[in-house]
């Protein structure tokens, strides 16, 4: 089938005029920058990717910490072993690494499960929250504990202990339940104190109204790994 | 009438926009789809800015730890050099230790209504989390392993913090933070602090 006039040059300029503005028209609108978010999608994108890529860096930059501490450790530790050295400063320094985490300790204790209640619909008051590992590390600490560790990662005076959406974070390190809770120290004294419902009442009611789980055991030569950090200290200084 | 290979040629880029445009509306209401279905989405802006703070301060200690890298490696077979970096590395433990009486900046927090217990446990950890260095509270020096309930503690409670005083101020005080999680107001004002070592 063909129109009147088909082929005149007039209906072939008039085309040609109409492709070349339309071809225009599509580059210019590819080659434009959007100056306003319409896409309501694409925040949500952007904020996924971010988060990506934050990951990726928080990952490589703990991994380059470790190593660091680790490499720090070894050199400190060649110090301590130069013979030319005062040697009571080197017992003074050995014992202070010790108190303070960065040596793996082993002793008698307790061993503290908690974890979400396998049973329940996750609530807050079914679920194992970091302000729970908190209030135990107190508990522990109040009752004479000497080292505590949650999976594995030890307790120390810099180390906090915060709820990442669903995770907990201490010292860099994300976990998740079941925690194990290692708490070396007198057996007896922490054993009845987390027996005692009284010292933490919201723990052991949900415990109990909502199956969160909660053991307490006494364990032989437990062990409270080292801190593979290092501590920094810019702001504070010896008082002579 | 247009012949048939003309009408083919027309046909061929017409068929490969409309796959185009298939593809790409498939593509995009799967991407609607996952973003309305994940229990995560509402989360991830919180996330995203939790990792930014976290990477940031990753930073700084990854800096710091270079250096100390640095200064340690210059030790080696010097025995001046080595004693001090022993006697530095002792310095900073006993710091870390609340063993000996301690100077610097930071911030003094007064909180004048009664905290529960559990309230002050959430504030030492958020002042953990900014980095302080030793800290007291009604001048009791506290260490890894000072248990609050010992403590016998009465309002006015005065927190002295040494640290950064940038980041512990902006810490303290910015929307979301400890303060207005434990819903309590407090005084903080930036002082040159001097803490006592810890009783054992």
């Amino acid at each position: 089938m063909s129109w009147p006039g088909e082929n005149s040059l007039y209906t072939k300029i008039s085309l040609l005029v109409i492709g070349i503005a339309a071809g225009l028209f599509v580059a210019a609108q590819a080659k434009t920058a959007p100056t306003r978010v319409t896409n309501p999608v694409s925040p949500f994108i952007a904020l996924r990717e971010a988060r990506k890529e934050l990951l990726n860096q928080e990952d490589a930059l703990n991994k380059e910490s470790t190593a660091l501490s680790e490499e720090i450790r070894q050199l400190q530790n060649a110090i301590t072993r130069n013979l030319s050295l005062s040697q009571d400063a080197v017992a003074f320094v050995k014992e202070l690494r010790r108190r303070t985490g960065l040596n793996q300790l082993e002793s008698d204790g307790i061993e503290i499960t908690l974890s979400d209640s396998p049973s329940r619909i996750a609530t807050p008051n079914s679920i194992a929250h970091a302000s729970d590992i908190r209030d135990i590390a107190e508990l522990a600490w109040s009752t004479g504990a000497t080292a505590i560790a949650v999976n594995g990662e030890r307790i120390v005076f810099t180390s906090s202990i915060d709820s990442v959406i669903n995770t907990v974070m201490i010292n860099n390190v994300k976990t998740v339940p079941p925690f194990t809770l290692t708490i070396l120290g007198p057996t007896k004294p922490l054993f009845e104190a987390f027996n005692n419902a009284t010292f933490l009442p919201n723990l052991f009611q949900r415990a109990r109204d909502e199956n969160l789980v909660f053991q307490v055991a006494v364990k032989r030569h437990l062990s409270a790994p080292a801190y593979t950090g290092s501590f920094t200290v810019r702001f504070a200084a010896v008082e002579l | 009438m247009i012949p048939l290979k003309a009408r083919l040629l027309v046909l061929i880029p017409v068929g490969i926009v409309l796959g185009f445009l298939i593809t790409n509306q498939y593509s995009s209401a799967k991407q609607v789809l996952a973003l309305r279905t994940s229990e995560d989405n509402a989360l991830y802006a919180l996330e995203v800015e939790s990792l930014i703070g976290r990477t940031q301060k990753l930073r700084a200690e990854v800096t710091t730890l270079r250096e100390k890298k640095t200064d340690l490696n210059a030790t080696k077979n010097d025995r001046a050099l080595s004693q001090v970096e022993l006697e530095k590395e002792g310095a900073a433990l006993t710091v870390i230790d609340a063993s000996t009486r301690v100077k610097g900046q930071g911030v003094r927090i007064v909180i004048a209504q009664k905290l529960e217990r559990e309230q002050i446990v959430d504030l030492f950890n958020a002042l953990k989390n900014m980095g302080v260095e030793a800290f007291a509270i009604n001048a009791n020096r506290i260490a890894l392993t000072t248990g609050i309930r010992p403590l016998k503690l009465n309002v006015p409670y005065t927190i002295e913090v040494i640290g950064d005083p940038d980041i512990l101020t902006n810490g303290l005080t910015r929307p979301g933070g400890i303060l207005s999680q434990i819903r309590f107001e407090a005084e903080i004002t930036r002082a040159g602090l001097s803490l006592g070592a810890v009783l054992r």
